[in-house]
């Protein structure tokens, strides 16, 4: 079921409605609602893959009771390790196993012996990867000893399963979220009014931006071969706007979603196409994968705190391993080198934490430093990403040479509703820059509802509605 | 949660009586020539095609000419959306009142709707674009129709008319352009189309899928009345361009239609178009009348 269909327009309304009328008065009744519609949400898809995350959420229940019970720190490490392998061998079965034979057979041509890999057709689970690193966090926190483990499994179960977030984040760490299934959830006016908003601004970042910007991205990528450097670049560009809108659309009205429900999710993008570096670029891009590279895999390698070759090598780790969680194919490899690439300069030099702050806080305008800043930035962004959306290495690499070619011919239909939003989106992400959409809630009423009667406006009249599915689906 | 569901109500319904107001009273006074056909009532007979038959066929003369028992409807879209396929078929099946089997159907076959881009031949693209992805139509106000996409360059068709347009579509949906042309902006607008026709051919393929669909589409309409296919004059160079990409197109048309095949390719030298592609405005009696001619020889009347 995805969250721009006509089947999620009516489950939503539908579950809230049972969900504050039927089931608030008890908070287990609250719990087992949720895992109910979570799990026929995620069913809508394919049923059969529930058993899996079923059986993921079974394995953690018990290995962290059991690692709570474990008196020993060898046995502790074991039910981590058990819970660790159960989550990464469905991963690495369902995501990676093709990946790997044909890698590996193809490394074996090379050196001259010709084998056939023995690939599985396999379907990749719908948000395999998100809901695998949840759980995973929630033993790896137990075993930290940061958590209890959870006796409810009611909860647990509904924790990882939890609809909003369940199919592409934001993912969200066991401490922030399973405390909020052991509280009985009382409807705030407040909570609710956010997630409306949240939800309005992210079907627009995804229907109208993202899905108006990918009919001339596929074009482009498509026909890369024939396309002028101008076409080329444009593609780079509107790529960058459409996995901006798509990907953080969806996390906004996942968050939106979990709000109306009682729930407060960890915000995942911070306007990141405004970043002055690149350091500042990953503290605002998919901010729960990012943190969740930084606690439990950069961290215990000994993150920057350690000598200077270390320090690149657990950085470039961390890039590349984040790469290739995005998929089993070359390209996502390249694509988080390169981001490693243009880190690693700011941490050899100290200037990874030069911009913590929101640039021009308090100011309506960057100044010119902030604003060459910000552009080198969002080209260097730009030029990764055609890595990222490219089938092969092999295309992004031409696709990057024909980029200089001096050829400025324009054959490519563009629709013509991004002439006109793609500039109002840019200038509304510039206002909401440092409180987000409920920036809004501080100006005065009229203008703030002509604001959304207008954002609706531009979704009723200008969104595609054709159940064009969400990138990050495929991850 | 009162007081939030009377807001999140109050707003919803706020918008939606304002949009539909709006679609109400401004949608149908331009030219949006696909809104206007898709919200008509249903027909029992139909002029199908593409712009070329939207543009320069006139039901209204034929009804005359050919003492039509129901009206004929111009259902005829651009060449784009007119193509021949299962969702256009579906299309049409909704906007089709059946009343006997002595309606007509004027198909006219636009040559270059059968030609798809290699990289479309797995997919049909127009099932996207209404009249093919409304899957309610005839209804006004049809949210339906501006919730799909609705592009910018249509958005000045639903403002409130200034009274210069250059075109509108009559009561029986054909699209009459009133814009004046001499003859510099002909032969402008002849040579800025070859060159989009010339690009068009050199990165099209025959699409076999599409000549099936046609069959099919004559079938299920011969259910109802009589079916005849009409070629439409166009400018000389276009015919070049045609005859050099398709040089037997005339006589699979003719096998097709089972022989009611109106060819008037013939006719290219004598009727000026404004485009290479559409014969002007002074011109589109006489060439129903040709069609409605040929007809009434074909049925022998």
């Amino acid at each position: 079921m995805l969250f721009n269909s006509f089947e999620f327009a009516l489950f939503l309304p539908l579950s809230f409605l049972l969900y504050w009328f039927v089931f608030k008065k008890h908070l287990k009744a609250q719990n087992f609602f949720l895992l109910a519609i979570s799990y026929l949400f995620y069913g809508w898809w394919d049923w059969r893959f529930l058993s899996l995350i079923a059986f993921s959420s079974l394995v953690d229940f018990i290995a962290g009771q059991q690692i709570e019970k474990s008196n020993t720190k060898a046995r502790k490490k074991l039910f981590l390790w058990i819970s660790i392998c159960t989550n990464l061998g469905f991963l690495g079965f369902f995501k990676y196993f093709n990946f790997f034979t044909e890698s590996f057979a193809d490394m074996l041509n090379m050196v001259g012996m010709q084998t056939n890999p023995w690939s599985l057709n396999v379907i990749l689970p719908v948000g395999i990867s998100f809901y695998t690193f949840q759980t995973m966090s929630y033993t790896i926190d137990v075993y930290r000893e940061q958590m209890k483990a959870e006796k409810d499994p009611i909860a647990f179960f509904a924790y990882v399963s939890f609809f909003p977030q369940l199919v592409a984040g934001p993912i969200e760490r066991a401490v922030n979220l399973l405390p909020q299934f052991k509280i009985k959830r009382e409807f705030s006016y407040e909570q609710g009014a956010d997630g409306m908003r949240l939800i309005l601004w992210g079907l627009f970042k995804k229907v109208v931006i993202a899905d108006n910007c990918a009919i001339f991205v596929n074009e482009v990528f498509a026909n890369y071969q024939t396309a002028s450097g101008l076409e080329l670049i444009l593609g780079a560009v509107f790529f960058a706007f459409q996995i901006y809108g798509d990907f953080s659309g969806y996390s906004d009205i996942a968050i939106g979603t979990a709000k109306l429900f009682g729930f407060d999710l960890m915000t995942n993008f911070r306007t990141p196409y405004f970043s002055r570096d690149m350091a500042e670029f990953w503290r605002r891009w998919h901010i729960s994968l990012s943190t969740w590279f930084r606690d439990y895999v950069y961290i215990p390698l000994g993150g920057s705190r350690v000598g200077k070759g270390r320090a690149v090598f657990n950085t470039f780790v961390i890039f590349v391993v984040s790469g290739f969680w995005h998929g089993a194919n070359w390209t996502f490899i390249v694509w988080g080198a390169l981001n490693a690439v243009y880190f690693l300069p700011l941490l050899l030099m100290g200037k990874n934490r030069k911009n913590t702050d929101t640039v021009a806080e308090n100011r309506v305008l960057p100044n010119l430093r902030e604003l060459w800043q910000m552009g080198s930035t969002f080209g260097l962004t730009c030029l990764a990403w055609v890595f990222f959306r490219s089938e092969s290495v092999g295309d992004a690499w031409s696709y990057i040479l024909q980029l200089f070619t001096l050829n400025h011919d324009f054959n490519v239909d563009l629709p013509y509703s991004i002439y006109l939003t793609l500039p109002i989106f840019i200038f509304l992400e510039w206002c909401f820059r440092e409180k987000g959409i409920f920036r809004l809630k501080t100006i005065n009423r009229i203008n703030r509802y002509t604001i959304y009667f207008s954002i609706a406006l531009c979704i009723f009249l200008l969104g595609r509605f054709n159940n064009q599915e969400f990138i990050y689906f495929q991850f | 949660m009162g007081r939030f569901l009377f807001k999140l109500s109050l707003f919803g319904t706020i918008f939606t009586i304002l949009c539909g107001l709006y679609i109400y009273l401004f949608a149908t006074n331009k030219s949006d020539t696909i809104y206007i056909k898709i919200i008509s009532p249903k027909y029992c007979s139909f002029i199908l095609g593409s712009s070329r038959a939207s543009q320069g066929i006139e039901p209204l003369v034929l009804m005359k000419n050919l003492n039509l028992k129901h009206e004929i409807y111009n259902y005829a879209f651009t060449v784009n959306r007119a193509v021949w396929g299962p969702s256009h078929l579906k299309a049409i099946k909704k906007k089709l009142k059946k009343c006997d089997t002595s309606a007509l159907f004027i198909i006219e076959c636009n040559l270059w709707s059968f030609y798809s881009k290699s990289s479309k031949l797995n997919s049909f693209p127009e099932e996207n674009a209404p009249p093919n992805s409304i899957v309610f139509p005839n209804i006004h106000p049809n949210f339906e129709y501006f919730s799909g996409g609705y592009d910018f360059p249509n958005l000045h068709l639903i403002i409130p008319s200034d009274g210069k347009e250059n075109s509108y579509v009559n009561e029986l949906g054909r699209m009459v352009i009133t814009k004046k042309f001499d003859s510099t902006l002909i032969d402008q607008n002849i040579k800025t189309k070859m060159k989009t026709y010339a690009n068009k051919f050199n990165s099209v393929i025959k699409d076999e899928r599409r000549f099936k669909y046609l069959s099919e589409t004559i079938a299920e309409l011969s259910k109802y009345g009589e079916v005849f296919l009409v070629r439409m004059p166009v400018a000389n160079e276009m015919l070049v361009l045609e005859e050099e990409l398709a040089p037997k197109f005339d006589e699979r048309m003719k096998a097709i239609s089972n022989g009611r095949y109106i060819n008037l390719k013939y006719l290219s030298n004598t009727y000026i178009t404004t485009d290479g592609n559409h014969i002007q405005n002074k011109y589109v009696d006489s060439v129903t009348c040709i069609i409605a001619d040929s007809v009434n020889i074909q049925l022998k009347r």
